[in-house]
């Protein structure tokens, strides 16, 4: 589903220039200051707004939407951070051509959306069109802002059906997606009117509707499964009120709630009676709190006049007006069928990744790529630029980010390689997620990890000593650890043989009969610490003396630097190891229940 | 055979004088009108003038054809041009500026009718339709030039070239009407809407649009081209937020007013041409999303006339109040005080006992019934609705609110329901030059039944909704709705669902239909109680006034 063409968009004898005044219909803000906080792993080191998807920055997919459908500007509030990113990103600036004042919001402080509108408003002059930089979608535009404009609306905004994500996610447990609290939508007949909203969290026994909306709309379609993708088109009063009224402090978890409670109250409704019985008690209060929200146009009488002869009305079935006559009013545009996604979990992330190709027309590889006749790189896969991919490399429904470095014999599939990334020879990896500046080494075989921002999975020098190199994995909320990596690098004295083994440990835990594969290489190490490592294995493997199994039962677990610094813990391995891991778990608060410490405390 | 050549020939020579037997033959009827005995009203005289003006565009249109006939045929086609005269003449009375096929000229005039044979006269009248029927279609095949050439020489023929031109909206089937209203909405960057499903013949003239498909996703976001105001009003006229015609004018002005407001100057330009200029797009993007309503038709003309009576040298402050305060006056004056003065009026033939039938939602009719109520006028009222939109329910719920004691039928229960009324009541879209009323489809059908049941019907109508236009059917301009209203959702059902697939199947969703003026009894205006076949008159008073 692609937007019809726009042929009038670049028309040079627009009013507003012709005639010289601001006054414009809609101002674009762009909420690109979040922090992902639930995808740390991955904003780490790269804020969200940067993070790349389809080797775009995130950012530039609202961006780009906002431009396509006629947007000369865009006020974009942001981080210091992020906006030196930006400016030294020369790609997105060729990419871009609408004109982008960018706003600084502080980083640190607990600065909601809401707040950064409050920020911004001296340079609101008219109605606004606010979008979440985390937002990739395909959605035709101006059914939400007709809704909008037809309707005089106080508030419109965008909602799509929740997406099932079928990938499979890093370090993800059973059925995650459950814990997320649904939001309960009520619309009218005609599925445009936003009367009611609630989310899970806020419901103690069960859900409570006023009487004052279903005394107005009857039948109410209560809606669940929807995703809010926060692109909301608001009125200019709205800003005026946020700043009046400085409790609100987010758009979507104060400021929607509360337009869509307030049209059924009386005061905003009623507030010609009021006027006539109490005006000067209301003035005063007018003047004491003025936290109203005083929804009003210029010849309010006449607009009253051509709808009271209009013979047109919203509902049917009571004797009242059209609208009720609230002058509030809020409406949803709900996406059946097309692209909607909001980047803020891994999932999401890796979903985005895979359909984000579809939205934007260049090819798939970079013509600045090097890439080998003798490799295949499947159609569904993007290459970044100054790519450098060798040969009998495979590559499938992969994004392989810029100026990465794919050495021979590759395989990588159903994975995202961000920047920068090297990844030696024979390596294999399976639904992964890459971060930056990442190093993979040799024959590594990564299936369904997270490897951090410059992380480095590395055969050490040979005869070393023991390298563990670690590797993070977050399912949504949840920090997990992964599998880690146990190079060992056998070394009979002056005899250097390699040998890497994998084991695929299965692990059963909770009774969940989940299978992770997780791998472990096993090696031998340095003599010093080859003979506690060999006492220590010889219990299970015995038939295997330099193989050590992990069975994977570290997962869940976080093993921190400083763990893998102290190389001595492994002297003492099943009592240090095992402290090391309750310590570090319980430091990070994960309110996991360990799993598998027991089976560790065996070894 | 021979004979044929014979009468052709004369013919021929006759054509040489047809303008002067033209303007004699021209005379001749005003000169009978006159001495039939019946004094010559003003509106008769108008009406005469305006079935001249009508006769002359019908034969320019045949001279035309016929030019290019001789062009191509042999000499002895060109008779059509004198054939056409007696007919032209005797159907003037119903004629209509129809956009095609005049049919073709049969019967000529018993003067020159030598001796013939009915097969003969049959071959002949075959011959000659055949011919004409080639001639159009090369006349489709090929525009451009030559029929340029004809026509003008065809207005150098004409005595008096008039050029009124047929609207854009009526000619939807001929291609070269819609390049050309294509081009002029490109030069106005204003998107051209697309036609949607199959229309139902005699209707493929007209435009028909679908609600899903609004005009805005062609446009940008922030329209730049087009003013907010504008955006927003077009919406609300496709979407029916805004319906009925006063509702759509005030609409309308209360949209140029902002328009207005947010207007400057720019260098070197003038107020009163540019701001004209401005507003053309403006209307020619309303147009697309709907077509516009008569009344809107003179509010614009009223507007434009007093952007360009702006002297130059008046400041741009001074003329934005001037005109803002001319938009509050035109509706103060002409829609809300002519609502109270027709209410006053009608308020006198309502009496006590009434039973009054109202169709669908009026604003004047309502108005003017909950205007009765507050004068302690006991009556009750029959509305009568009909699908697809239903307005009336908007109707009822209005007058039951304010307490007046109403029932509610359908159409198709009107006759039925006839016998214990005693007035209608009808609002009207607007009022034709010739004394039709054009208003919500099926008005005509329930001033029909009304008729036949001896009510008297009465049309309530303010004068600024009086339009120059003459129609006497409802073929030729007419709106066609959304097709999809008529689809109906029953138990979770939809029948009509994939409509679009059935090549035998078409839905007509008509807007409009002109009731004829012997089904009028009455038309109250804020001028007075009128009839019907006065209107040119107030027309022209009108037109003297301003």
């Amino acid at each position: 589903m692609r937007l019809p063409p726009l042929s009038y968009r670049d028309s040079r004898s627009s009013w507003t220039k012709n005639t010289g005044t601001d006054t414009m219909e809609l101002q674009a803000v762009l909420m690109a200051a979040g922090g992902g906080s639930r995808m740390t792993d991955l904003t780490y080191n790269t804020p969200k707004p940067m993070l790349p998807v389809g080797n775009k920055p995130l950012m530039w997919y609202p961006l780009n939407l906002l431009e396509r459908v006629g947007f000369e500007e865009v006020i974009v509030i942001t981080t210091k951070e992020v906006q030196k990113m930006m400016s030294t990103d020369s790609k997105m600036k060729r990419d871009i051509k609408m004109k982008m004042e960018v706003v600084c919001v502080p980083e640190d402080g607990d600065m909601g959306t809401a707040d950064a509108l409050r920020h911004i408003q001296q340079k609101i002059k008219t109605d606004i069109l606010v979008v979440s930089c985390d937002l990739i979608t395909d959605v035709a535009l101006h059914e939400v802002v007709d809704l909008f404009r037809a309707h005089n609306a106080t508030l419109a905004m965008l909602m799509s059906k929740a997406h099932e994500f079928t990938e499979t996610v890093p370090g993800q447990k059973g059925k995650k997606r459950t814990a997320e609290q649904r939001d309960f939508v009520g619309v009218d007949e005609s599925g445009k009117r936003l009367l009611f909203m609630a989310n899970e969290a806020d419901l103690e026994d069960g859900l409570s509707v006023r009487k004052s909306i279903i005394r107005k709309h009857p039948r109410m379609h209560i809606k669940t499964g929807l995703v809010d993708a926060h692109l909301y088109c608001l009125k200019k009063a709205v800003v005026d009120f946020l700043t009046e009224n400085k409790s609100i402090s987010s758009i979507r978890g104060e400021l929607v709630p509360y337009l869509v409670r307030k049209q059924f109250s009386k005061t905003t409704n009623s507030q010609k009676v009021k006027e006539d019985l109490e005006d000067q008690t209301q003035k005063k209060n007018d003047c004491s709190t003025n936290h109203e929200l005083l929804i009003s146009s210029r010849d309010e009488p006449l607009l009253q006049l051509a709808q009271e002869r209009s013979c047109w009305n919203d509902h049917r079935g009571d004797m009242s007006e059209a609208y009720h006559g609230g002058k509030l009013r809020c409406y949803v545009h709900i996406m059946e069928q097309g692209l909607c996604y909001r980047v803020n979990t891994l999932a999401a992330y890796i979903e985005a990744n895979r359909q984000a190709p579809k939205l934007f027309e260049e090819p798939p590889v970079h013509p600045s790529a090097i890439i080998s006749e003798r490799c295949q790189v499947g159609s569904d896969s993007i290459i970044g630029e100054r790519c450098q991919i060798a040969e009998k490399t495979s590559i499938k429904r992969s994004t392989i980010g810029i100026s990465s470095n794919v050495k021979e014999k590759v395989k990588v599939t159903n994975s995202i390689v961000m920047h920068s990334v090297t990844i030696e020879e024979g390596c294999n990896i399976q639904g992964s997620v890459i971060c930056s500046n990442a190093i993979i080494g040799r024959g590594a075989d990564l299936k369904y990890c997270l490897v951090g921002n410059g992380q480095r999975i590395e055969p050490e020098a040979p005869c070393a000593s023991l390298w563990l190199t670690q590797i993070r994995v977050s399912a949504v909320c949840v920090r997990v650890c992964v599998c880690v990596f146990v190079f060992f690098y056998v070394c009979v004295r002056a005899c250097a043989c390699v040998c890497v083994h994998y084991i695929d440990g299965e692990v059963r835990e909770h009774g969940q009969n989940r299978t992770t594969r997780n791998s472990t290489a096993a090696a031998c190490s340095h003599t010093h610490t080859h003979t506690h490592t060999r006492t220590l294995l010889t219990r299970e493997h015995s038939h295997a003396p330099f193989v050590l199994s992990f069975h994977t039962t570290v997962a869940k677990l976080i093993l921190s630097n400083r763990f893998l610094h102290t190389k001595t813990c492994l002297c003492g391995w099943n009592t240090a190891l095992c402290h090391h891991l309750f310590w570090i778990s319980t430091a990070e608060r994960t309110n996991e229940v360990i799993v598998g410490t027991d089976q560790l405390m065996e070894i | 055979m021979l004979l044929q050549q014979q009468r052709k020939r004369s013919r021929i020579v006759k054509m040489a004088d047809s303008g002067v037997t033209d303007g004699n033959e021209k005379k001749g009827d005003i000169e009978r009108a006159k001495n039939e005995g019946k004094e010559l009203t003003k509106e008769e005289k108008q009406r005469l003038r305006k079935e001249k003006k009508q006769q002359k565009k019908s034969k320019e249109k045949k001279d035309d054809k016929a030019i290019q006939e001789s062009g191509k045929e042999t000499k002895g086609d060109s008779s059509a041009v004198s054939a056409p005269q007696p007919s032209t003449q005797s159907t003037a009375q119903k004629a209509v500026p129809a956009p095609v096929s005049v049919p073709a000229p049969e019967a000529p005039t018993p003067a020159e009718k030598p001796p013939k044979s009915k097969a003969e006269l049959k071959a002949e009248r075959r011959a000659r339709q055949e011919a004409e029927r080639a001639s159009k279609q090369s006349k489709k095949g090929d525009p451009g030039p030559q029929g340029a050439v004809s026509k003008s020489k065809a207005a150098t023929n004409e005595l008096q070239p008039v050029v009124k031109r047929l609207p854009e909206h009526i000619q939807v089937d001929n291609p070269d009407v819609l390049k050309k209203l294509a081009k002029k909405l490109e030069r106005q960057q204003i998107p051209l809407r697309l036609d949607y499903g199959y229309k139902v013949s005699l209707f493929s003239h007209l435009h028909q649009y679908s609600r899903k498909a609004p005009l805005t996703q062609q446009l940008s976001i922030p329209s730049t081209v087009i003013h907010p105001a504008i955006v927003r009003l077009g919406l609300q006229y496709s979407q029916g937020i805004v319906a009925g015609s006063n509702a759509r004018s005030i609409a309308l002005l209360h949209a140029f007013k902002q328009v207005i407001r947010d207007y400057t100057t720019p260098p070197n330009e003038e107020l009163s041409r540019d701001l004209v200029n401005r507003l053309k797009p403006y209307i020619s993007f309303l147009n697309q999303c709907r077509p516009l309503s008569a009344s809107m038709g003179n509010a614009i003309k009223y507007v434009k006339k007093e952007i360009s009576n702006i002297p130059s040298q008046c400041k741009e402050e001074e003329a934005k109040r001037k005109l803002l305060f001319c938009i509050e006056w035109y509706i103060k004056e002409k829609i809300i005080l002519a609502a109270k003065a027709i209410a006053e009026s009608s308020i006198e033939k309502i009496s006590d006992g009434d039973v009054i039938l109202i169709y669908g939602c009026s604003s004047l009719v309502n108005h003017i019934l909950c205007e009765a109520l507050e004068k302690n006028r006991k009556f009750r009222v029959i509305v009568v609705d009909s699908r697809p939109r239903l307005e009336g329910r908007e109707a009822l719920r209005r007058l039951v609110q304010r307490g007046i004691s109403c029932t509610y039928v359908l159409i198709s229960a009107v006759s039925y329901i006839l016998p214990e009324v005693s007035k209608v009541f009808l609002g009207a879209h607007a009022l034709l030059a010739n004394g039709y009323v054009m208003s919500r489809v099926g008005t005509s059908q329930i001033a029909l039944v009304a008729k036949a049941f001896n009510v008297p019907v009465l049309v309530c109508c303010e004068t600024y909704k009086f339009c120059e236009r003459v129609q006497t059917d409802s073929f030729v301009s007419n709106e066609l709705d959304d097709p999809d209203d008529l689809i109906v959702t029953r138990n979770g059902q939809t029948h009509l669902e994939h409509w679009q697939q059935e090549p035998p199947l078409g839905l007509l969703n008509l807007v409009y239909d002109v009731t004829p003026p012997d089904f009028v009894d009455l038309v109250i205006t804020e001028l007075g109680m009128i009839p019907c076949t006065s209107v040119p008159v107030v027309l022209r008073v009108k037109n003297v006034d301003q």
